[in-house]
């Protein structure tokens, strides 16, 4: 499994002058938060998954979790650039 | 008939993919097709999409350039995802997908058959032109 994008790179220019806005965004942050919550609400989650069995739902209750993981981890890499007439924007997963 | 040959064929029987892309990919594997062109290589980590105006096209104001590096490990991760949609979820979707023109059944989406797609896509490029843009698409 690949190791989860760190940050996110945002830039912002302007086409004409020299209007820059570089903002790196730390994005493992959220991924400690989620992993927080997701540690906190384990309980909750099991016991959905039990009530979820009774109704044919507890695969996707049971998956659900890792692959979202393995989709975030799996964002690294992405980038997305449109540039408009004015003006120019990048995401970037790094 | 080669396999690769067959299973496009295959692949448009079952209104996976539409003739025109399937005339495409026919013409990637050549003439013959009896061995496959080339594996995906190891390489081939990403799918572009680039669109960009088409220079004979009637100048306007809002142009735009719009260009996408997609993981080819992350289309992967995503295909895996759809697994997840209920079925009726998935019948909302495919009804949504026919308001927009595609006729497509997601539930069809298989990891296998991305990986004949990119294996395909490898030695294609697709260029659309509708008159505004051109949307180029390839793997690299």
């Amino acid at each position: 499994m690949n190791c989860p994008p760190l940050f996110l790179r945002l830039t912002i220019s302007k086409t004409e002058g020299n209007g820059r806005f570089v903002l790196w965004l730390p994005v493992f942050i959220a991924w400690l938060i989620l992993a927080a919550i997701f540690i906190a609400l384990l309980p909750l989650i099991l016991f959905i998954a039990v009530v979820a069995f009774f109704f044919g739902w507890a695969r996707t209750v049971f998956l659900f979790i890792p692959l979202f993981c393995n989709l975030i981890c799996n964002l690294h890499g992405l980038e997305i650039n449109v540039e408009k007439k004015d003006s120019t924007l990048f995401l970037s997963f790094r | 008939m080669s396999d690769n040959q067959r299973r496009i064929l295959d692949m448009l029987a079952e209104g996976k993919i539409t003739a025109e892309e399937a005339q495409k990919l026919l013409a990637a594997i050549g003439p013959g097709g009896d061995e496959p062109k080339s594996a995906l290589p190891r390489n081939a980590k990403y799918l572009r999409v680039v669109i960009h105006p088409d220079p004979d096209a009637p100048k306007s104001e809002d142009v735009k350039r719009v260009n996408v590096r997609v993981p080819v490990a992350l289309i992967r991760a995503g295909i895996k995802f759809t697994s997840l949609i209920p079925a009726d979820a998935s019948d909302q979707v495919n009804e949504a997908l026919k308001e927009k023109g595609i006729d497509f059944d997601v539930r069809n989406l298989k990891p296998e058959d991305l990986e004949e797609l990119l294996m395909a896509m490898h030695d294609l490029e697709v260029d659309i032109q509708n008159g505004k843009e051109k949307v180029h698409v390839y793997i690299e």
